[in-house]
């Protein structure tokens, strides 16, 4: 297991740099000039130079890449509109994103496979999980939103704010940006209740697509399984039908889902932007909607790589898990061929 | 096709229909998608949906609306279709180091979430004076390009699949090759997961017009457009929830309609949901 994470991971590195080379070379595709972005259309040619000169806009393509790398380590990459290094705005803003994506997943997850289980019967409860996830992903997580705020009004369900994310004055230096993890670690569980309270209508926006790809794929999963010997044995062995699917189907049916919840990481991600409008909560997708606003190329790029990394590294810890739960999986996924079906 | 499927189809054509013929129908009602003097009106005989703060009936915005989202994301998927068939059927018969390029290619452009790349294209792409049209042309390239990798990955699993076939060696043995080879031959043969992939895609394609649109970065404002309708309308939905309705409903049944149909020509090709 050791040898094949050591693997993994080291394949997941020239993933990485690659992103960079994408992100990098698609900011400098792009028509018009980026001097002038900054400048304003009535520059003068002297100060467009300047400016030119400070990104290193003069310089070969390939001096460029390394300086956009070095900026991307040292901190120097830095926003047009705050000033503030594109690193340090996308540390500060990931906290309350990775929170929203997190709890969108853990709920997700639960459910769905609640859901899948339930759906072995048959009958209403089977129409029931196949009617909740084609809603789920029919339906855009923006409408979710407000059907949701729209809901929790008409109820008067004031408990749940429907803005922000939190109420409390939480100091601004903490140590990590998660504000959940820092109320449980500094014993102060009042903000970390408040914060869930504030991601609650959120996250359940987020997860409604999620929640549709794992019920539909732990359905698919436990009914390959239903069919299989070692269920057949497990009942011929005499053990009751709930120990057998909740003891033996539902570990071998894991993966799948496993699965199905690393392949959403790239929808919470994008979906995560969305929700942070509809909510007004300041994480990544709120600020990378400031940026497009304002223009502002530097943390548009720093974003969409920072969010790529964090894609790569949620597959990573994906094949990872899927490895542990089952190891025949480690030969296969290490000798994955390129091209399977999506 | 299984009876979901009908229902999808139906539905579809529904939409279609009140999209393609919103013109006809607005004036046969007497609504109008343009400002009017009814601001802020309530559900009426005359404004069914009501209308908004600058006495747009919400009705016709809806049906107008449909005219922009659904044949931009027509037109992704179109693109998305042709570039990953092409790129993937060409790289499945060629193999070798241009096979070995592309899936590299493909492997990295999958390493960012589909929304976030298709946001950051149109957002370097668009500009503050650009036009209606322009404006659905970028969005119709970026979603295209970020929906590109799974008709090629679909694609080019699917010809190779299909390369070891004895009627792919008689063609080759009579002169047939390369493009004629691809499309006129093998392509034919392994064309239906390709159209399940499609109807599948014209689903997410307009979702992510729509969440486009939504961020500010769809059609200019005052154009009818679904995702863009929900941005201008969001201030509004709390004291008057129909226009919540008015502005979501198409985009749910139109994703609705599409899976369903997709999910239909999936199980009949032997892929049980």
């Amino acid at each position: 297991m050791t040898r094949f994470a050591l693997a993994r991971l080291a394949l997941a590195l020239p993933a990485a740099l690659g992103a960079t080379l994408v992100v990098f070379l698609l900011a400098r595709a792009v028509p018009g000039d980026p001097a002038r972005a900054i400048a304003g259309e009535r520059a003068s040619p002297e100060a467009l130079a300047r400016i030119r000169t400070r990104l290193g806009l003069d310089r070969p393509l390939a001096v460029q890449y390394l300086l956009f790398l070095r900026g991307l380590a040292t901190g120097d990459l830095a926003s047009t509109q705050t000033g503030r290094p594109v690193r340090s705005e996308f540390v500060s803003h990931a906290g309350v994103t990775v929170e929203l994506a997190l709890c969108a997943l853990a709920w997700s997850c639960l459910a769905g496979v609640a859901l899948g289980l339930a759906a072995i019967r048959g009958g209403a409860v089977d129409f029931a999980s196949r009617t909740v996830a084609l809603a789920g992903v029919s339906m855009p997580v923006f409408w979710t939103g407000y059907c949701l705020l729209t809901m929790k009004a008409a109820l008067g369900l004031d408990l749940l704010p429907s803005h922000g994310r939190s109420t409390l004055d939480i100091p601004p230096d903490l140590a990590t940006p998660f504000f959940l993890l820092e109320g449980a670690l500094r014993g102060h569980l009042g903000w970390t209740l408040d914060c869930l309270r504030h991601l609650l209508l959120p996250a359940l926006a987020l997860g409604t697509v999620p929640l549709a790809i794992v019920c539909r794929m732990q359905r698919a999963a436990l009914r390959d399984a239903g069919s299989s010997d070692y269920l057949r044995t497990a009942r011929a062995k005499g053990l009751s039908e709930r120990a057998v699917w909740t003891r033996h189907a539902l570990k071998n049916a894991a993966v799948p889902v496993v699965t199905a919840a690393g392949t959403t990481a790239g929808y919470l991600l994008g979906g995560a932007v969305l929700t942070e409008t509809v909510f007004g909560l300041p994480g990544l997708g709120r600020r990378l909607v400031d940026a497009i606003a304002a223009r502002d190329y530097p943390v548009l790029q720093g974003f969409v790589l920072g969010s790529a990394l964090v894609f790569i590294a949620v597959n990573v810890a994906t094949d990872l898990a899927c490895a542990a739960l089952d190891p025949r999986l480690r030969d296969a996924l290490s000798n994955r061929k390129r091209g399977a079906p999506a | 096709m299984s009876a979901m499927g009908k229902a999808g189809a139906a539905l579809l054509c529904a939409i279609l229909l009140c999209a393609a013929l919103a013109h006809p129908i607005c004036r046969a009602l007497g609504i109008s998608p343009d400002p009017g003097p009814d601001v802020d009106a309530s559900l009426s005989r005359h404004h069914p949906l009501g209308t908004d703060d600058l006495g747009r009936d919400l009705l016709a915005r809806m049906m107008h609306g449909g005219q922009r989202t659904l044949p931009a994301g027509l037109a992704a998927v179109s693109l998305a279709a042709l570039l990953g068939i092409l790129l993937g059927g060409t790289c499945a018969l060629r193999g070798g180091r241009l096979d070995a390029m592309a899936c590299l290619g493909i492997d990295l452009w999958m390493a960012f979430p589909a929304l976030l790349m298709a946001l950051f294209l149109a957002a370097c792409l668009s500009g503050p004076a650009d036009g209606t049209g322009r404006r659905i042309a970028i969005l119709v390239l970026a979603v295209g390009l970020v929906d590109l990798p799974r008709f090629f990955r679909q694609a080019r699993a699917a010809v190779a699949a299909e390369l070891p076939r004895e009627y792919v060696a008689a063609s080759r043995a009579l002169g047939c090759g390369g493009v004629r080879l691809l499309f006129a031959r093998i392509l034919p043969n392994c064309a239906g997961p390709l159209v399940a992939l499609a109807t599948l895609g014209l689903g997410t394609s307009i979702l992510e017009i729509a969440g486009l649109g939504f961020l500010g970065l769809g059609v200019p404002p005052g154009t009818p457009e679904w995702g863009s309708d929900l941005n201008d309308y969001r201030q509004s939905f709390l004291t008057r929830p129909w226009v919540l309705a008015a502005a979501g409903t198409p985009i749910a049944l139109s994703v609705l309609a599409f899976n369903l149909l997709g999910d239909s020509i999936r199980e009949g090709r032997g892929h049980p949901r």
